[in-house]
């Protein structure tokens, strides 16, 4: 899964510090972990192939919903997550919907 | 039923993949369309085949049996059941490992290139955990990782630490209550639970408010970062000086942390 993939020729990189904006969204993804399955849904602007900005929120939901398409510059995804996945755990998931929408 | 096998050759000593074997909940974590285990009662696994638009999705409860030379994982599901059997010869230096795969239940006339995928990646799993998991009086593999490009990780810099990801995987994750100057016990302690020469450890607080991160090569610390809401430290340790600075750094970090350690597979 190299940044090389021929699957991921449409994306070279993020402009954006995926990893500051997972951070910021911990608290919520960790109180919601309690009352049922957080999901982090947001939108992904790409600009010639890198990530230009990545809005972020946290809903819960009572089961595991996946959920990704690309529309234009623009990719909306829904993705389940858990506390154990850890920031980078949340990136690699975060990373795997973004190469599978381009 | 349906069957397929594979076969593969491993690079490394019969205990080595014998090991892997017998650890039944990590082995089958690792496997793909593997979506969640659990070990509360017994093992069980959630998989997902997908095929077509459709996906079987079931949870099946895991028993294992073992003789000299073979491996069976039998898991029993609402709608199907599927069992995979290793069968390990031993050559000179490596080891070649028979794999077959079985599944009875939905869907099982449509599934049959799914399963082969299963069977193969099941057998490259295997391989790739096999190979990298050095015994702990083994001397360690020659592959030099030392000055490759995935672990030049600069922590201001968010692409190499994602590029470092990309060929990893996470091996441990759990609280750790950190006290003062306790990120070396932290580090000691994962160094007994986990063989690699190379970790990346991650820790974040419940709320958020405060994040490490150090990547580390044995006992050396490759690169920092300390994160708090009033200040963001980071080193990437090029000179001795750095050195200092990045012991510094980690002294200072204490509190109770989710952390999770990741580790490079493959040939780096």
């Amino acid at each position: 899964m190299s940044i090389k993939d021929d699957k991921t020729r449409g994306f070279k990189g993020w402009n954006v510090d995926p990893f500051t904006e997972l951070q910021k969204a911990w608290k919520a993804i960790n109180e919601g972990a309690l009352l049922g399955v957080p999901h982090i849904v947001g939108r992904i602007y790409l600009k010639n192939g890198v990530v230009s900005k990545l809005d972020m929120n946290v809903i819960l939901h009572e089961k595991e919903k996946e959920l990704s398409f690309m529309e234009g510059d623009m990719i909306y995804f829904v993705i389940p997550v858990r506390p154990e996945d850890g920031i980078e755990g949340l990136y690699m998931k975060l990373d795997k919907v973004l190469r599978d929408a381009i | 039923m349906k069957r397929k096998n594979t076969t593969v050759l491993i690079n490394a000593p019969k205990d080595n993949v014998k090991q892997i074997l017998e650890d039944v909940p990590s082995f089958v974590t690792n496997w793909p369309y593997v979506v969640r285990v659990s070990t509360k009662n017994g093992l069980t696994a959630e998989i997902m085949m997908p095929r077509f638009v459709f996906k079987f999705r079931d949870i099946y409860r895991f028993t294992y049996f073992a003789d000299y030379n073979s491996y069976i994982y039998e898991g029993t599901g609402r709608r199907g059941n599927i069992s995979l059997v290793v069968t390990l010869k031993e050559q000179q230096r490596n080891v070649n490992a028979v794999l077959e795969l079985s599944y009875r239940g939905k869907g099982e006339f449509w599934l049959g290139k799914t399963l082969q995928n299963f069977v193969e990646k099941i057998g490259l799993v295997l391989k790739d955990l096999a190979e990298n998991k050095p015994i702990q009086n083994q001397v360690q593999p020659s592959v030099d990782v030392h000055g490759s490009t995935v672990l030049n990780v600069d922590f201001s810099d968010p692409m190499s630490v994602a590029n470092f990801l990309s060929k990893s995987r996470m091996v441990h994750s759990g609280l750790h209550v950190i006290g003062e100057k306790g990120l070396f016990d932290l580090i000691g302690e994962l160094r007994d639970m986990i063989q690699s020469k190379i970790l990346y450890v991650s820790g974040i607080t419940n709320d958020g408010a405060s994040s490490f991160k150090v990547l580390l090569d044995g006992s050396r610390i490759l690169a920092i970062e300390y994160r708090t809401q009033e200040s963001v430290k980071a080193v990437k340790v090029e000179k001795d000086e750095d050195a200092r600075m990045a012991i510094e750094i980690a002294s200072e970090i204490k509190g109770t942390y989710m952390v999770n350690v990741w580790i490079p597979v493959g040939g780096v």
